[in-house]
């Protein structure tokens, strides 16, 4: 899928990620497209089990023993990240590519109080110690964090979950990374403090100047944060594009059912629609396109030959009915 | 203790049954098998090492080791056998009724058992056979009286998780009564780690009551029995230290094999075994 | 107070939370611990106590043998309280132990006060436990860290290989073992001869160093095992993969995330297992001759010495207790999710 104008931040062609278990392998990521421009905040849109985390994973490296990534292109700021040894990857990690996680509490160590992680991490800034709990304590203040000097006290099991993402973007932002893989920061959070959240996810975004991948199950979020969208199925992207347009005119049958989902849960509609089915199984696949057995609009070649990427260059579609249009 | 992968991990628990099987073979085939009894003295053959005609070599009586050792760890193996069932029967009994009526019944039995259990193991018997006098029965109710607030605990602890299950509740709707309620619902869905642990138990109960035996307060001479051998050798141990030295080779192979078996059923009774696949 | 100065702060906290504002807290819980341990010798020593006042025979005819004049009998059984009602005796008993009087030994040198065999004692038996558990840890801090990083390939089959061999061996068949080759083979260290701390600390190193690694080998096993279980198992969190996209060095994870927070369960087992190490230090007493509670015990058994027997199952449970109380509190400053 094509890039903006300017250089990509990120730049991903092909991704595939398989694990390696007992019964045999399983890929998750089947040939994932994806580019970042600067400053841009792509939201990466699909439901559970449907590869976007391990996406986000396998670009930084995160990835455990039993899994293997390849890719025909992973470039960040025009540099090949596979060319880099592990200490010269270890040192973009934080700096440059950062990742924001699920569940914010579980995140931090627990034996060590928040000013330990956040002197760490000042360290690891700037190389040096000193008036390190000055700067922390303006880290957790521009998140918003009210009484910072008490809080840092605190252990993080004694802080509750909307504290401890901000804490951790707090970290983030210290850290000034050009990229940041959002992975559902918000998921486990209620709808008050999530809305916080997000509102501080634009003032980071502002602040930083830093391009985004924001993982997430819920439309509406990406609808309220993102400038583009990619919508994830089964391990590949079925259709990315500006997000009005794909909220507007969505053109893929699955992004088509996900946003009469949302719409339907938004308005209180007497009957949720639903998408019928479940995700395929990824050790034994259908032949064809992976949501044909699922599609409202399935047509008989879309059980028998894998659909093809098409539309303009900043709005694309993985279907046949949009081959067909 | 539980990331052992795939093949390896099963190859342990393998070696462990099959060692532990040839040792039960050994102790129940072997005394026939052998053309020496474990009191026989063969008064021109004192104290000579391994042989042919004697593998373990022959102690100051003249007496054939192995043959003694076969019989010994019959003796070892039943004796600590005796006592962890003695434990499990009546440690699990208290510990299921404990869970089960809760209250002041689940607190008193679990004060009782943490006491016993806060006394060293083996200070513990010894004390027992102090009191209770020396011989092979005592050290079965010394090993039964150890292990018996570890199995009382395992259950409750079981008890309590599966008291709460649809099934338990069906049953006592149904209006069964409780020993049949514990016996029939409860308890096959807690036997598991109860064998794993009577498993590892019976190892280390070979392990007491040779050292019981050992320093003369276990099981008397001339009944044989691992720790008797080896005290036994233990006299003469500069002069010929085959006695004691392979003697202790063979627990250590039987409680290997005790050891690698129960460390296996665990592995494969743990849920955690598979590797992290990705969220 | 404003912050923790500059570099103090975290550097100091390290491993255990900040004393200050904590002092009242673990001085509780000291305070309760302690209570709950003096508890339980109380109520196990009332059993103990009582169970042995049941056993069949009388400790006069056993000690004194068959043939003595009842008048004798009747000395001996004045002097050791025995004639007196059994409710008596144990008070007289608990009053005594609480003055440090464990009342007189029927049997060793014409009947001394039993507090003085354990004066001596216990300080050998002190030493040989603690030689053995700081060995046991040591060994097993970096057989299990090993087998942890090596996951999977030769050095942690080996260590876990060993592990397992480790606990299949009776300790007292591995103190000969280590005497054939050590003391006899290659005359390195001594087999008999302990020499007390409270003499030469060098001389207690060195005649203590066969004893105490009997001791040490099969704990050393179930230490390294549950250690690298541990650092498995908190290598496989979170925090870990957090920490690691933050673009922390591996050695700096390993430290701060995987072996810190696996030191819980680590230090939990220690604990656990003192029970079966003092089992392991009687035996060792008597196969390397050493003058501890430990052979005092086995000694007084043999002669059907009643209140020795009977002081040092008190003794030994004491120790026991004592010992859970400190590993606790070590766990506890360990884990700050634990309110104290």
């Amino acid at each position: 899928m094509s890039g903006g104008p300017a250089e990509p931040v990120l730049e991903v062609r092909d991704l595939r990620t398989r694990f390696r278990s007992r019964g045999g392998s399983i890929e998750v990521v089947r040939g994932v497209d994806l580019t970042v421009a600067p400053a841009e905040m792509l939201g990466l849109i699909g439901e559970s089990g449907s590869g976007k985390t391990v996406t986000g994973l396998s670009i930084l490296r995160l990835l455990p023993d039993n899994a293997e990534t390849t890719n025909t292109t992973l470039r960040f700021k025009g540099q090949d990240l596979d060319s880099l040894g592990e200490e010269q990857f270890r040192a973009l990690r934080g700096r440059r590519l950062a990742m924001i996680f699920q569940n914010p509490v579980g995140a931090f160590n627990p034996a060590k109080r928040i000013d330990w992680h956040l002197r760490e991490i000042i360290r690891r800034r700037t190389g040096q110690d000193a008036r390190w709990s000055e700067l922390a304590r303006d880290a957790l203040v521009a998140v918003g964090i009210p009484q910072p000097d008490r809080v840092l006290r605190l252990y993080p099991h004694q802080v509750s979950g909307g504290m401890a993402q901000r804490i951790l973007i707090a970290m983030v932002l210290a850290l000034e990374p050009d990229l940041i893989v959002a992975d559902e920061p918000t998921t486990n959070l209620d709808n008050i403090v999530e809305r916080q959240i997000l509102a501080l996810f634009r003032k980071l975004q502002s602040r930083l100047n830093a391009a985004f991948i924001f993982i997430t199950h819920d439309m509406s979020v990406a609808a309220a944060l993102c400038d583009r969208i990619a919508v994830m199925y089964a391990g590949q992207i079925v259709e990315v594009g500006p997000a009005h347009e794909i909220f507007e005119a969505p053109r893929h049958p699955y992004t088509q059912g996900l946003i009469a989902t949302a719409t339907a849960l938004k308005q209180k509609a007497p009957r949720l629609k639903e998408i019928k089915g479940e995700l395929p199984n990824l050790a034994s696949p259908p032949p064809g396109c992976l949501f044909a057995p699922r599609c409202p609009q399935a047509m008989p070649q879309c059980q028998e030959r894998e659909p093809p990427v098409h539309g303009e260059a900043s709005h694309l579609v993985r279907c046949h009915l949009e081959a067909q249009a | 203790m539980n990331s052992r992968h795939g093949l390896l991990g099963h190859a342990t628990t393998l070696i462990g049954a099959s060692i532990t099987l040839v040792a039960m073979v050994a102790v129940v085939i072997g005394p026939m098998l052998m053309p020496y009894g474990p009191n026989d003295s063969d008064f021109f053959d004192l104290l000579s090492p391994p042989s042919w005609a004697h593998p373990f070599g022959t102690d100051s009586f003249g007496r054939d080791v192995l043959t003694r050792v076969l019989y010994g760890a019959r003796v070892s193996l039943v004796v600590s056998a005796a006592g962890v069932a003695l434990a499990t029967i009546i440690g699990t009994a208290v510990g299921m009724v404990a869970a089960y009526k809760g209250g002041y019944a689940d607190l008193l039995l679990m004060r009782f058992a943490d006491l016993l259990f806060a006394f060293p193991a083996f200070v513990l018997a010894l004390f027992l056979m102090v009191v209770l006098g020396f011989g092979t029965i005592n050290v079965a109710l010394a090993i039964g009286l150890i292990y018996f607030p570890i199995f009382a605990r395992l259950a409750r602890n079981m008890t309590l998780l599966v008291r709460e299950e649809p099934y338990v509740q069906a049953a006592r709707l149904m209006g069964q009564s409780t020993p049949r309620i514990l016996l029939r619902e409860i308890l096959p869905n807690i036997a598991a780690p109860l064998i794993v642990q009577a498993t590892i138990g019976i190892a280390f109960g070979i392990i007491i009551e040779a050292g019981l035996s050992f320093l003369g307060v276990g099981v008397q001479p001339p009944t044989p029995s691992l720790g008797v051998i080896m005290a036994d050798g233990r006299e003469y141990f500069q002069r010929g230290p085959w006695v004691l030295t392979l003697t202790g080779l063979a627990i250590s192979f039987v409680l290997l094999g005790l050891n690698l078996f129960g460390d296996g059923l665990r592995d494969l009774m743990d849920p955690r075994l598979r590797e992290r696949t990705g969220q | 107070m404003l912050e923790t100065a500059g570099n103090s702060g975290s550097e100091r906290i390290g491993a255990f939370r900040s004393i200050s504002g904590f002092l009242p807290k673990t001085a509780v819980f000291i305070a309760k611990r302690l209570f709950g341990a003096l508890a339980t010798i109380a109520v196990g020593a009332l059993i103990v106590f009582f169970v042995m006042k049941a056993a069949p025979g009388d400790p006069a005819l056993a000690v004194l043998g068959d043939n003595a004049t009842p008048e004798a009998v009747e000395e001996f059984r004045r002097r050791h309280h025995l004639d007196e009602p059994l409710v008596g005796q144990f008070v007289l008993w608990v009053s005594g132990m609480l003055r440090g009087d464990f009342g007189l030994s029927l049997t060793i040198g014409g009947g001394i006060p039993i507090s003085q065999l354990i004066a001596t004692r216990l300080p050998i038996t002190a030493f040989v436990g603690i030689y053995s558990v700081l060995i046991a840890v040591l060994v097993s801090l970096s057989m299990g860290t090993i087998a942890a990083l090596r996951r999977g390939r030769a050095a942690d089959t080996i260590a876990t290989s060993v592990a397992v061999l480790g606990i299949s061996m009776p300790d007292f068949w591995l103190s000969y073992v280590l005497i054939f080759a050590f003391a006899i083979g290659w005359k390195v260290f001594p087999a008999y001869g302990f020499i007390s701390p409270v003499d030469s600390l060098a001389g207690a190193l060195y005649s203590g160093f066969l004893p105490a690694l009997a001791i040490a080998a099969p704990m050393a096993a179930v230490f390294a095992r549950m250690l690298r279980a541990s650092l498995v198992e908190a290598a496989s969190r979170e925090y870990v993969l957090a920490a690691t996209s933050f673009g922390f060095g591996k050695p700096f994870v390993f430290r701060h995330f995987v072996f810190r927070n696996a030191l819980i369960p680590y230090v939990t087992v220690i604990g656990l297992q003192i029970r079966y190490l003092l089992g392991g230090v009687v035996v060792i007493e008597r196969i390397f001759g050493i003058q501890g509670l430990g052979s005092l015990a086995v000694d007084a058994a043999f002669a059907r010495d009643y209140p020795t027997v009977l002081a040092c199952t008190v003794v030994f449970l004491a120790i026991v207790l004592l010992v859970n109380v400190i590993v606790d509190l070590i766990c506890a400053a360990l884990d700050p999710r634990r309110s104290l």
